[in-house]
């Protein structure tokens, strides 16, 4: 609903390494400003896209399905994206939905 | 019986509550709407056309027997125009649809209901009168003026063209006399029944459909009975306005 | 608790105080009370016509009680102050005896239209989404299918990929085992455990299948005749020596009056 509050959530972007670390929780309200978020990184950086979700309380299936949307964004450039950690929460629903492989967990 | 009224109070008031925000960006239902129009239009224009071409041709054919013998065979024109616009026009458009749109209405509704598809909407949040019952007012509202209008003008065309052909009269003249015979007033009359006539095929036609229980045979049951039920309110109706033009003029 | 399962991401607990329900003034539900606890699975069991169906519509919102009050996560259900219904249903997942997917839309429509309907998101996420969920449940080749075209264990993983397309906090299944081969039967108990761990939701199960009950049961909740005949954990039910419960987990034939003879 556009009308509906965003779920806080912060970032943090090291340029540099080319990678990011998201905290907070993501889920409907908030990740399509996630993504533009995400994509906006990945102009200033290049090469493999690394993020770092340990701090991600939850992440719903929008959540999920913006991070698939920035892996063909990037693969599309030959570029990669890994996640390097990730909460339980979130690790539970990688292995579920069995995409944690394309995010090499 | 109580309850299946307590039923039709509780469509009526769910409609009126669509007419607060009547247009939608929402795909599904723009989809419906528009598979509405095809449906009830497009579809039902040969059979209008059909039918009304040969009650235009069966209405110069019985009012010739009965003018000539008065003298009077140019009035067919004016007769068959007359009948036509006024009255033969919207019913036959509305028997017609009864039996094709307000059937199908019944059966749709009908079968998503035993197959909870409508309970489903419902606990997605999403109002099933408006999902449902909205893209078909909507769709007839518009549907069954324009095809009425062309039920006047095919049965209007046949009856003309009967004249001219096999009665023998001036085919330009029966034109010119059918169009400076028949006022706007007569064609708006119509029209008005039309419209009558549609809210009461959709509300009938969708009130029977929400009204199925468990079991595929009450599909079969609830339409019979929304045709004949949209029949005899038809016929009502086209009494009751009929009687209001005449004690208005 | 409270709010929370309505903003974030809690599960709610589902409360019946006092509830009874029934059709046109005939009573089918007497005085139910019972606590669904959260994030657990709680299984309504039953004879046909015990009144179970009717419970599960009275918890959906589809039949007011008569008298009693029917709380998801503190929120009176079909009280017209507090939260609507409306936003309650939108944190609420359903899968329909038969799935009950709108036969006019193909597979991937139906699960996507919950989203369309109360998401801004764009069409990219929506179909991300909607591939997501369908392969949950194993289906993702079958998204431009109609569903008269898969057989009744596809409608239902169908159906369950509609129920969880808004990622609901509490998710209501009416006799999900039915009609289905031991092994779909198996695998779709299977899928509901790991997604209620995984989504951490309440779950609500109607059933008379005993060996999926013991499967996937935390809570048990026995109706016979409209009323709650027995209510708690699976080896509390196992163990019980109610004449009722016996009969019906051991699958004996109800005693009938013997044929008298004319004379």
């Amino acid at each position: 609903m556009s009308d509906e509050q965003q779920t806080p959530w912060t970032a943090t972007a090291d340029q540099a390494a080319g990678s990011a670390r998201i905290e907070g929780e993501l889920d409907f309200t908030n990740s399509l400003a996630v993504r533009d978020w995400l994509k906006d990184l990945c102009a200033q950086t290049t090469g493999e896209l690394k993020l770092d979700l340990e701090g991600l309380r939850y992440i719903d299936s929008s959540g999920l399905a913006i991070l698939i949307e920035i892996r063909k964004f990037l693969a599309a450039k030959q570029r990669g994206i890994r996640i390097l950690k990730v909460s339980s929460q979130v690790s539970k629903l990688f292995s579920l939905t069995q995409i944690g492989e394309l995010f090499g967990i | 019986m109580t309850g299946d009224f307590e039923r039709f109070i509780w469509l009526v008031n769910r409609l009126l509550g669509c007419l607060r925000h009547p247009f939608t960006r929402k795909p599904y239902m723009r989809w419906q709407t528009w598979r509405h129009f095809a449906w009830i239009g497009a579809d039902s224009l040969p059979i209008v056309s059909v039918i009304a071409s040969c009650t235009g041709i069966i209405l110069a054919l019985q009012s010739a027997a009965q003018l000539e013998k008065v003298g009077a065979l140019s009035y067919v024109a004016n007769l068959v125009g007359i009948s036509i616009v006024m009255e033969l026009g919207p019913l036959l458009t509305a028997l017609i649809l009864a039996g094709r749109a307000g059937a199908a209405f019944t059966a749709e509704i009908a079968t998503m209901k035993i197959s909870e598809e409508i309970d489903a909407l419902e606990v997605m949040g999403l109002d099933s009168v408006r999902y449902l019952v909205w893209p078909k007012c909507v769709a007839m509202f518009l549907m069954m003026p324009l095809l009425t209008l062309w039920a006047d003008f095919t049965g209007i065309m046949a009856g003309g063209l009967f004249s001219t052909f096999v009665l023998g009269l001036s085919g330009p003249g029966y034109y010119e006399q059918t169009a400076s015979f028949i006022s706007m007033r007569n064609l708006f009359s119509g029209l008005i029944k039309s419209f009558a006539f549609g809210l009461a095929i959709t509300l009938i036609g969708c009130w029977q459909g929400f009204l199925a229980r468990e079991g595929a045979l009450d599909v079969g049951t609830r339409t019979t009975r929304s045709v004949v039920q949209s029949i005899f309110l038809i016929v009502l109706l086209d009494l009751f306005f009929t009687a209001l033009t005449y004690m208005v003029t | 608790m409270g709010e929370d399962w309505l903003t974030g991401h809690g599960a709610p607990d589902v409360t019946l105080e006092g509830v009874n329900a029934g059709y046109n003034h005939r009573l089918i539900l007497q005085d139910i009370n019972t606590v669904l606890p959260q994030g657990r699975i709680s299984v309504i069991l039953g004879g046909s016509g015990g009144g179970k169906s009717t419970l599960l519509k009275t918890i959906l919102g589809l039949l007011p009680p008569s008298s009693g009050r029917v709380l998801i996560g503190g929120e009176d259900l079909y009280s017209p102050e507090g939260a609507s219904l409306r936003d309650i249903r939108r944190r609420m997942g359903v899968l329909f005896q038969d799935g009950a997917l709108l036969g006019s839309l193909p597979l991937g429509e139906n699960v996507a239209l919950p989203l369309r309907e109360h998401t801004s998101l764009d069409e990219e996420t929506i179909e991300t989404v909607v591939a997501l969920k369908l392969r949950l449940v194993g289906l993702e080749q079958f998204s431009g299918y109609f569903p008269a075209e898969l057989s009744g264990g596809m409608r239902k993983r169908a159906g369950l990929a509609r129920a969880l397309a808004m990622d609901p906090r509490i998710l209501l299944c009416d006799e999900p085992t039915s009609g289905l081969d031991p092994i779909t039967a198996a695998d779709l108990d299977q899928m509901i455990l790991e997604l209620k761990e995984a989504f951490n939701m309440t779950v609500v199960v109607v059933s008379h299948d005993m060996q999926s009950v013991y499967r996937i049961a935390d809570n048990v909740v026995m109706l016979n005749k409209g009323r709650t005949v027995f209510q708690g954990g699976v080896q509390a039910l196992r163990e019980s020596a109610d004449p009722f419960l016996r009969q019906f987990l051991d699958r004996q034939p109800s005693k009938r009056q013997p044929v008298r003879e004319k004379q």
